[in-house]
């Protein structure tokens, strides 16, 4: 059972901010996948006097795709996003990393802006909207804003929202011919598990020139984090044997994990490396956009 | 218990109409308030799909679901799935749905207690995706797990229902 | 598409003994009794039940592994309105029970492990009940506590039972037989390994749960999940101070049980001690959290063995010593030395065995009954050694277990008798189809091996409590609807079903026309309980002697009816037939209608009790515990990935002696789960406790394997025909499970050269081996 509280079911994305901001107790639900787990951990004291359902907000399950970005509501499902055409064709990591989170029902109910609100430090999303540039949009009552996707993260599970502050979209950059688009991940189970250490590539080959690299490594830090010292070393030197080696030593020097039940700290930062040489070795063999 | 709100929605083809409080899950929704108890609660939060339903045609894990979200939707639980293949294939009763007598056919039901999610997941695999791989109904059903099974017969069992889906609709067509 | 047959059954005799005809349901392929009610929901298992006037129980359970209990207040917990009221340990008479009797179900002083149960509430509603225990003020003196079974015998540690000093459970189980010391000395080559083995649980779907009701006449009505109505009925009429007439057992439907349900239990207790203090029926289930925490595990294990052998591959001797963390209370997870010594000693033949164990109680969970009852662990030391000697010794892994299997005849050392046994045609039909082309190469990065591992566990029944009877009740209607009674359980692995056949099958009705009665103890006749793989043979053995009975009165009944000879009548597809002249014949009901409705009249019920010809074992551990043994040998084919650790398992071959395989989708259900739970055990899983709290209490990380986990499954049913199971039958439950983790680490080894002595066998410890391994190799270089 979860403890009791009252329900709102704005249609509008003001209407939700208004409800948010005049109740700091009460607490937006969009997929439910996080929080309704939360909300029967009685150790968690999250106890909020009213949800605000997100469900029935026609804007925030649009996906706009315009010349220059493609912009994805934050309320718009796992399934949805794996569904949806230009996703597939331009951003197949996507899809693919989707498929990693939960199962199909998870997916029918889960939402990207729910997935990186929710701030896991271990999030899928996170590490591949990152490599792919992203920016989020987010409605206020004291006026909406646009920010790099990394200043949302503030901490494991927090984000920088104030009451009444919503996460409305996430745009990313269209792609164009050249790009290379990849999410390693490592788990042990094949289905429904948590990633114990991911890196997410995106990076635009010419020719044999790197000529602009993103990387971000997922489950080994507080949050999601680009490395630019790799990305840098990339740009510089391309992807041979000397280069990559050198690329996994500094992410592992850039990842800061904790052990928990699923992993220790070392084997996490070990796992780091191959990850990303076999990102990387994956990228310089040849033309495969994503896995 | 916070204050109750009204809600309408259609479940296994009827309209139903009833005051839910806010906090109420679709799941408790069902087994309680509406005595179907087919759907069951297993660890109640949505990693084991023993409380997968339809919604919209969709599988959801009901755990995770508040009731009062599900206003206006169609909510299809395994006791509705006969009538849900009745309808869509003319089949008349008392016959079952395809991958319930996949189920009997192959033994995919031992203990039973996932049962009823698996087949109404399966259910929503099938509706999407009429001539899945047998890799493909394993990943449909990664999210349905079982204790007695190994999920051996449950495969088959969804096998031999696509099977026979797609036969009953060429014939319809 | 349509996938091939699941198995393949080997066997000469499709013949009923006595070559009179086929079988006709036997053997065939049923779907299971409570199938409809499954397929379409309409089951009801325990939680779906409401009994009138029933409100709900929740039990308060410790926040801290050892302390004393320095004050406990329940007032604020009973004014909370819809509260009905509160029990503790102080407020209510209770009886200590389980095998030690060290066991309290509210605790009254002391808490000694994260499950203890401090008070019990009860309410109008779920939530309610839940709300109150938040209410309850219990304020608690930690006290110091050892979670490590080894530091806990070391002197000076924390005391968890005053009347144990030492931390010893009062279990001896040492037993040796030949000369062990001359084994190892006259040895060619000697193996060691210790084995390390963790906890693990059942996970069941459906979590424990209980209703309890008293009648004004003070007796009282229990729904449980228990597997064992019978002594339930005994174990918890002494707890609670009754008489066990005074107790009625019912069994709904189960989710799922694998030995969980084989010992009584606080809940069961505590959901009764309520009932009793409100005077209404109370109903308790357990959440999935709770479930995770409370649930009785498998016994984590220290195994270390030692194991001597000639140059021509031949075993001279065993010495093991095990050490158990019993957790703060004994529960049949102690117990389960016993079948770790029947392997240890009589699996392969070895004529000089030593085995010793130390149960220590910590301030850890306590454990129960799992499937395979210790088998595994035991299995898993034995066939590590049987490989690591086959490379020691130069010779093939397959080779070295044909020499040293058990064959008909054998009698081990402890004295049991083998009867019938096709493990080595079993090895044979896992090898061959291990080898069986597989579909894809192995991918960059990844390595493959093949492991054996073969299993040896009772199959006719196991005595190990003083009886190990069941008894059964048939009857035959004047519709010709033939009813089984039987004292068995059915915990969702089908064994209504498979009796129903042995009944349909002796009395020459088709399978649909039997119905099962097996749930109210107030009704059927004693059965000691599921477990041991024990209920097909010796359920089945009691059904179809009541069968028999009845059989013989309906043919009795039916010779002057037919104006024939008894001897010239025989039964088929519900009519009673003249041999030879098939026309001539009578419908059941008809026969049992002209016997009923007359003057003198009489109606048919067959009965037996069958409890086998076997001995318990005596104070050195000797004896032949069961009637026959089951045998079975796996292989498994896997993956490494060295980088990262990854196991995957491609497929696993399982072929198995069950004697008959009366119901073949029942003993590949079985199979099937089995292995299942044992790849679960060597791969995934693992209920983590650090400072004796639960750290995964939940699905996302205590990891089953999904459907796309699973590997390619080969079964082959050996049908050996054993004499004395029912149409030839042996057990078969827990056969799928016990020698998995070993063929899996006997594949890795064979895969990357690392020998894994700890399960489960995740990427991070493979991964760690394979680095050790690399760096050893490295070391040993004389030059880098």
């Amino acid at each position: 059972m979860r403890p009791p509280f009252a329900y709102h079911r704005p249609t509008t994305l003001e209407e939700a901010c208004r409800l948010l901001a005049a109740d700091p107790r009460a607490t937006a639900l969009a997929g439910g996948t996080d929080l309704m787990v939360h909300l029967r951990q009685p150790w968690r004291g999250k106890r909020p006097s009213a949800v605000v359902s997100l469900r029935r907000i026609p804007a925030l399950a649009a996906i706009d795709v315009t010349d220059h970005a493609l912009r994805i509501g934050a309320g718009v499902t796992l399934t949805a996003l794996i569904e949806h055409p230009v996703v597939r064709r331009e951003y197949p990591v996507l899809p693919f990393t989707a498929r990693y989170m939960g199962s199909p029902a998870i997916r029918n109910l889960a939402t990207v802006g729910g997935n990186l609100c929710n701030a896991s430090p271990a999030a899928d999303l996170s590490p591949v909207l990152l490599a792919l540039d992203a920016e989020v949009g987010v409605a206020s009552p004291h006026g909406d804003r646009r920010l790099p996707l990394g200043d949302l993260f503030r901490g494991p599970g927090q984000t920088i929202l104030g009451p009444g502050e919503l996460l409305a979209w996430v745009a990313i950059p269209r792609v164009h011919a050249g790009w290379y688009l990849r999410y390693e991940r490592l788990d042990v189970r094949r289905a429904m598990d948590i990633a114990i250490a991911s890196v997410a590539l995106a990076f635009r080959l010419d020719g044999r020139q790197v000529a602009a690299a993103r990387l971000a490594l997922g489950a080994v830090a507080p949050t999601a984090r680009r490395v630019p010292e790799v990305e840098r070393l990339l740009v510089d030197e391309g992807l041979g044997r000397a280069s990559i080696g050198r690329a996994a030593e500094l992410a592992q020097a850039a990842a800061a994990p904790i052990g928990d039940v699923r992993a220790t700290a070392q084997y996490r930062r070990e796992m780091v490396g191959v990850l990303v040489r076999r990102g990387l070795e994956a990228i310089a063999a040849g033309p495969a956009r994503a896995a | 218990m916070a204050d109750r709100q009204p809600l309408v929605l259609g479940v296994n083809g009827r309209t139903v109409r009833r005051e839910v409080s806010g906090e109420r899950t679709l799941l408790e929704f069902l087994r309680d308030d509406l005595r179907l108890t087919g759907t069951n609660l297993a660890c109640d939060s949505g990693d084991c799909g023993a409380c997968t339903v339809l919604v919209d045609g969709r599988p959801y894990t009901a755990c995770l679901v508040l009731a009062l979200d599900a206003e206006g939707q169609e909510v299809t639980t395994v006791e509705g799935l006969a009538a849900r293949w009745q309808s869509q294939s003319g089949a008349s009763p008392p016959a079952l749905h395809p991958v319930q007598q996949g189920f009997l056919d192959e033994g995919g039901a031992q203990c039973g207690f996932c049962t009823a999610g698996m087949i109404v997941a399966a259910v929503g695999l099938l509706e999407e995706d009429p001539d899945p791989t047998e890799a493909e109904v394993r990943a449909g059903l990664e999210g349905n797990l079982c204790r007695c099974t190994g999920y051996v017969k449950i495969i088959q069992a969804v096998l031999a229902a696509a099977e026979r889906m797609r036969v009953a609709r060429r014939a319809t067509s | 598409m349509s996938l091939p047959p699941a198995s393949r059954v080997s066997s000469g005799a499709d013949r009923r003994d006595g070559g009179e005809r086929p079988f006709r349901v036997i053997g065939t392929r049923v779907a299971k009794l409570d199938a409809v009610e499954k397929v379409t929901g309409a089951v009801q298992y325990l939680p779906d039940l409401d009994v009138p006037g029933m409100v709900w129980g929740k039990i308060l359970r410790t926040s801290v592994p050892h302390a004393r209990i320095k004050r406990l207040d329940t007032r604020r917990a009973e004014a909370l309105p819809g509260v009905l009221g509160v029990v503790t340990g102080q407020n209510v008479e209770q009886r200590p029970f389980g095998y030690a009797k060290d066991h309290l179900a509210l605790k009254r002083d002391v808490v000694r492990c994260i499950r203890d149960e401090v008070a019990a509430v009860a309410a109008e509603t779920e939530a309610i009940a839940e709300a109150a225990c938040q209410l309850i003020d219990v304020e608690y003196e930690e006290l110091p506590a050892v979670f490590d079974p080894e530091a806990a015998r070391r002197p000076g540690a924390p005391q968890i039972h005053p009347q144990f000093p030492g931390n010893l459970v009062n279990f001896a189980y040492a037993f040796s037989a030949g000369d062990v010391e001359r084994a190892f000395r006259e040895a060619d080559v000697v193996v060691e390994g210790t084995y390390r083995l963790p906890y693990v649980t059942t996970a069941c779907l459906g979590t424990m749960a209980a209703i309890a009701q008293w009648d004004p006449r003070g007796q009282l009505t229990m729904w449980s999940t228990t597997q064992i109505p019978f002594l339930y009925q005994r174990d918890l009429a002494e707890a609670l101070g009754i008489s066990g007439d005074r107790i009625r057992v019912l069994q709904p439907p189960v989710g799922g049980n694998f030995g969980r349900g084989l010992d009584l239990y606080p809940i069961d207790i505590i959901a009764a001690l309520l009932a009793r203090h409100v005077q209404r029926p109370v109903k308790i289930v357990f959440d999935r959290d709770e479930e995770f925490l409370a649930s009785p595990t498998r016994e984590p294990c220290i195994f270390t063995l030692r194991t001597a052998a000639r140059a021509d591959g031949r075993l001279l001797g065993r010495d093991a010593k095990v050490v158990i963390d019993n957790g703060a209370y004994v529960s049949w997870g102690s117990t389960t030395p016993y079948v770790m010594m029947t392997t240890l000693a009589g699996f392969y033949r070895c004529p000089a065995i030593r085995f010793d164990t130390a149960i220590v109680y910590t301030n850890n969970v306590y454990s129960g009954s799992m499937r395979g009852y210790g088998n595994l662990e035991s299995t898993f030391a034995v066939e590590a050694q049987m490989d690591d000697l086959a490379e020691r010794l130069g010779l093939d892994r397959l080779e070295i277990r044909r020499q040293n299997a058990n064959r008909p005849g054998d009698v081990t050392p402890q004295g049991l008798r083998i009867t019938s046994c096709a493990l080595t045609e079993c090895f044979e039909a896992a090898a061959r189809d291990i080898q069986r082309p597989v579909a894809r190469p192995p991918r960059p990065g990844w390595k493959r091996g093949i492991g054996y591992a073969g299993m040896f566990h009772v199959g006719g029944g196991a005595r190990v409590y003083r009886s190990d009877g069941c008894g059964a009740i048939v009857k035959l209607d004047d519709f010709g609807k033939v009813t089984l009674i039987t004292g068995a359980s059915e915990i969702g692995q089908g064994s209504e079903t498979v009796l129903a056949m042995i009944v349909a099958e002796e009395l020459g009705v088709p399978f649909g026309r039997v119905e099962v009665v097996n749930s109210d103890t107030q009704v059927k006749p004693w059965d000691v309980g599921v477990h041991a793989s024990r209920t097909t043979f010796i359920a089945g053995n009691a059904a179809l002697l009541a069968a028999k009975d009845v059989r013989r009165q309906l043919l009795e009944l039916a010779a002057p009816q037919l104006d024939e000879p008894v001897e010239a009548l025989d039964v088929e597809d519900g009519f009673v037939v003249v041999r030879g002249s098939s026309q001539r014949r009578i419908g059941y009901e008809r026969v049992v209608r002209a016997g009923h409705f007359r003057e003198g009249g009489r109606i048919l019920i067959g009965q037996a009790f069958y409890d086998p010809p076997t001995q318990m074992l005596d104070k050195e551990f000797r004896g032949n515990v069961s009637v026959t043994y089951g045998f079975a040998a796996q292989a498994a084919l896997v993956e490494v990935e060295e980088a990262t650790g990854k196991v995957e398992v491609l497929r696993v071959a399982s072929a198995h002696d069950v004697g008959r395989a009366l119901n073949p989708v029942g003993c590949e259900g079985q199979i099937e789960g089995g292995i299942h739970m044992g790849l679960g055990y060597c791969l995934t899983e693992e209920l983590r406790l650090q400072e004796g709290r639960v750290l995964n209490p939940g699905f996302l990380d205590y990891k089953l394997l999904t459907a796309p986990d699973m590997p390619e499954i080969l079964i082959t049913l050996i049908e050996t025909v054993d004499e004395a199971g029912p149409f030839g039958a042996k057990g078969l439950g827990e056969a799928g499970t016990i020698p998995v983790s070993a063929a899996v680490a006997n594949a890795v080894k064979d895969a990357v050269g690392v020998r894994m002595t700890e399960l489960p066998m995740t990427p991070e410890r493979v991964y760690r081996a394979v680095r050790a391994a690399a760096t050893t190799r490295k070391g040993e270089r004389p030059c880098g």
